[in-house]
């Protein structure tokens, strides 16, 4: 995908051809930018390369160190910095293989419902007519559903597993991205550059592809950060219910599911996976607000 | 008089008002004289001692205060009690005959007669429930106004265990289930109301056979189905007894000073089954060494602990005809040995369905697939929706299956003869021996004949291992002090006729 198409006038101030040509740190919105890019790069080092430094075994039970708080000292000499659940598994291990498995799933179903809402989107407001009236329809129809009620029913239908936690997830979101994309399209399809491009004889698709998409991207952009938000409470409620990360994954909402039998006496099982996700899917929020200001040269905080 | 309604008693109103509802504020709803309050975790679908909810925990618990039946089953005795019948003689192996206790009345003020029983059996026949088949072949004939013969089809040897679970209700009872709406029986309390998923109201029987029975003048079950919820309404009184908690939460009560937690047996065994009829299960030495992988005890003594026992037999230790089996012995060594032996050395690749009903089941499941693991048995672990778990069950689609039932009759054979048998295939476990034994046992009408034989099939599934038989499942009651005398069942089914509340 090129991004060398020429751009809305209104979208080229000065103020934005200047920030954008300066480092990134060299401006707040910048610095807002990388600071909460930080906690999120910290994250996926953490996902990505942490199973293979922590070591945790899903089956290792061990009924005689169950229910340990954080940091206690365990028989075998180890400490357990986020204490051991209530089979006596570590729970340091359960948040860092759990959070391989919440990116996966975030990052996957951000994607593939991106990318078919967006072409969807695209297609709908640049076509028109016919094409358009039953596309919106059908993202209406979706739209109308609860999307979490949805998911479950979804999810019990086909019952749990990675790959159908995926699935849902994607049918869940990929309207909200065609709305944003056709809106997008509509407001495209009339300016000046389409107009040329139509007039020097481009194709549908190059028009489609060269020079609507990467227009219409910066919103879908921020709108994808923030799905990634919610796509990650989706999997740990799916999970909370039971349809969705099977045994023996680990999986936040499987862990906090799990603890809230156990808050009593044992807060650490539900309240530490269940911290670390508020703390993740804030700096995803507040991270595509920043990317926002960022991209957005009108916006004065 | 209209006029002397001046300003000192309106303020004196207000000041009731706020002071009520400040008590209130400060320490929940108060406890009532003679009023007992208990909370209970399960829905009642329907109070119809008959209908579909008859095996239903909570409908045979609300039934024993609403009903009564002919004879009662005392484990400690080991013997039939009388109720309802004063005497029951066996005529021959197919007819008994029951004299019927003298001057007892229903809660509409009508006569215990034969007529009732009549109806009462005619009524567990037509109306479709659990008790339909334990009936289905048994006529009853009333000969005299407080006599009554019970004739079965075949010598049937669990008649008195199946008949300790049948609510006489009054002659005339329609066979609807709409009965359950209004229940009427000779029990120690009568109906009052039932609100769905609320609450159920019951109070004193004045006119109760037994005398000084019961202890209270009303008896209020309301519905709380979250564990939370049912502590703390404990705790602050709203509530005075409760029952099925965690592990965690009896290690929290067991300190306080105003909360009394008793722990009874149940009917209940739980168990992990073995599909003998699918590879590589098929081999008994494969489905020894799973029995031997599983460390039961460190279980029972930490996820379970104060809710579940080790089993000693495939049926719980209070039910009639238990016959004591030695432990596994748990070795993960020996059951590697003898996977190797089996010619698995390398381990084995199984599944295992379940369901998440019975207390602390994922926790089980769990800890079962990590023993396993240790010893070469991978366990891919399903946890299935209640309606889907069924279905696989009844169509023996399993490797293993996670499960747990009750002997709701408190006898052998509701368990070892409804499940184990090859006819009912529900284990696929197939034993001609064992079919004969239990054919030869249900038709045996002297217990002590009865129990010889369940006595061998319970040793044939202990050796054979259609399923590892892994906990007699205990229950916790969690009562306030005022609650007085509460003596611990021998059964989930508690009752509460003998009990008092302080004011």
């Amino acid at each position: 995908m090129r991004g060398d198409g020429p751009r809305p006038a209104g979208q080229d101030g000065p103020e934005a051809a200047r920030s954008r040509r300066r480092p990134l740190v060299a401006t707040r919105k910048g610095r807002r930018v990388l600071a909460t890019g930080v906690v999120l790069a910290a994250v996926a080092v953490a996902g990505l390369a942490g199973p293979l430094v922590v070591p945790y075994n899903p089956l290792g039970v061990r009924l005689e160190e169950r229910l340990r708080p954080p940091g206690a000292r365990l028989r075998d000499g180890a400490i357990a910095i986020f204490g051991t659940d209530q089979l006596g598994r570590d729970l340091f291990g359960q948040v860092v293989h759990g959070a391989r498995v919440s990116m996966l799933v975030a990052g996957s179903t951000v994607v593939i419902a991106g990318c078919s809402g967006t072409a969807v989107g695209l297609l709908a407001g640049f076509t028109g007519g016919r094409t358009d009236t039953v596309l919106v329809a059908l993202v209406d129809l979706q739209l109308a559903f609860p999307p979490l009620l949805l998911a479950i029913l979804l999810a019990a239908m086909i019952g749990p597993s990675l790959a159908n936690v995926i699935l849902t997830l994607s049918v869940i979101r990929w309207a909200v991205f065609a709305r944003l994309a056709r809106g997008s399209a509509l407001a495209l399809r009339e300016k000046e550059f389409v107009e040329a491009a139509r007039a020097l004889g481009a194709s549908q698709y190059r028009i489609l592809l060269a020079h609507l998409l990467p227009n219409a991207l910066t919103p879908l952009v921020i709108l994808a950060t923030l799905q990634i938000a919610l796509q990650m409470l989706a999997e740990a409620a799916l999970s909370f219910l039971g349809l969705g990360i099977p045994h023996p994954l680990p999986s936040w909402g499987v862990t906090i599911s799990q603890g809230r039998d156990y808050l009593q006496n044992a807060w650490w099982i539900a309240t530490v996976p269940g911290a670390v996700m508020t703390l993740v899917v804030l700096s995803v929020g507040l991270f595509g607000d920043a990317v926002r200001d960022y991209l957005d040269p009108r916006f004065q905080p | 008089m209209m006029p002397m309604i001046g300003r000192l008693p309106r303020t004196a109103l207000l000041l009731v008002v706020i002071l009520a509802a400040s008590g209130l504020a400060q320490a929940g709803p108060a406890a009532q004289p003679g009023t007992l309050t208990v909370a209970y975790p399960q829905r009642v679908v329907s109070l119809d001692p008959h209908g579909t909810a008859a095996a239903e925990r909570i409908t045979i618990i609300l039934g024993r205060h609403l009903f009564d039946t002919l004879v009662t089953w005392d484990p400690a005795a080991k013997r039939f009690q009388p109720a309802l019948a004063e005497r029951w003689r066996s005529v021959n192996p197919t007819t008994w005959e029951f004299e019927l206790r003298r001057g007892v009345k229903f809660h509409d003020g009508s006569d215990l007669t034969a007529e009732a029983v009549r109806t009462t059996i005619e009524r567990a026949k037509t109306v479709r429930g659990p008790l339909t088949p334990l009936f289905a072949s048994v006529t009853a004939e009333a000969t005299d106004p407080l006599r009554v013969v019970l004739r079965t089809a075949a010598p049937l040897g669990t008649l008195l265990s199946n008949l300790t679970m049948l609510g006489i209700v009054p002659a005339a009872t329609p066979m609807t289930p709409a009965f359950g709406d209004r229940p009427i029986g000779t029990g120690p309390f009568r109906f009052v109301e039932m609100v769905r998923d609320t609450r159920v109201v019951l109070e004193a029987n004045v006119n109760y056979w037994r005398p000084g029975i019961p202890k209270v003048r009303r008896l209020v079950f309301v519905d709380i189905p979250e564990l939370s919820g049912r502590v703390t309404a404990l705790e602050t009184g709203e509530i005075d007894m409760t029952f099925q908690l965690t592990p965690e939460e009896i290690r929290r009560l067991r300190g306080s000073t105003t909360i009394k937690i008793e722990v009874g047996p149940t009917f209940y065994t739980r168990f992990l089954w073995l599909n003998a009829s699918r590879k590589p299960l098929d081999d008994v030495r494969v489905r020894r060494a799973i029995a031997r992988a599983l460390n039961i005890s460190a279980i029972t003594s930490s996820l379970v602990a104060g809710i579940a026992k080790p089993a000693t037999a495939p049926i719980g230790s209070n039910v009639l005809c238990y016959a004591e089996q030695p432990p596994y012995g748990y070795s993960g060594a020996e059951a590697r040995r003898m996977l190797a032996e089996a010619g698995y050395a390398r381990g084995i690749d199984v599944e295992m369905k379940w369901n998440d009903a019975l207390p602390k089941e994922r926790e089980v499941a769990d800890a079962i697939v990590g023993q396993l693991a240790l010893v070469g048995v991978r366990v891919r672990s399903t946890l299935q929706p209640r309606a889907i778990w069924v279905d696989d069950l009844v169509r023996l689609n399993w490797d293993m299956n996670l499960l747990g039932t009750g002997a709701v009759t408190g006898d052998a054979d509701y368990s070892l003869g409804r499940l184990y048998h090859s006819r009912a295939r529900r284990t696929g476990y197939v034993n001609p021996e064992l079919d004969r034994l239990l054919d030869e046992a249900a038709s045996t009408v002297n217990t002590a004949a009865r129990c010889r034989l369940y006595q061998r099939v319970q040793e044939i599934l202990w050796s054979e291992v259609p399923g590892v038989f892994l906990f007699e499942s205990l229950e916790v009651y969690a009562y306030r002090t005022r609650v007085q005398s509460f003596t611990v069942p021998t059964s989930e089914i508690f009752s509460l006729s003998e009990v008092s509340v302080a004011p």
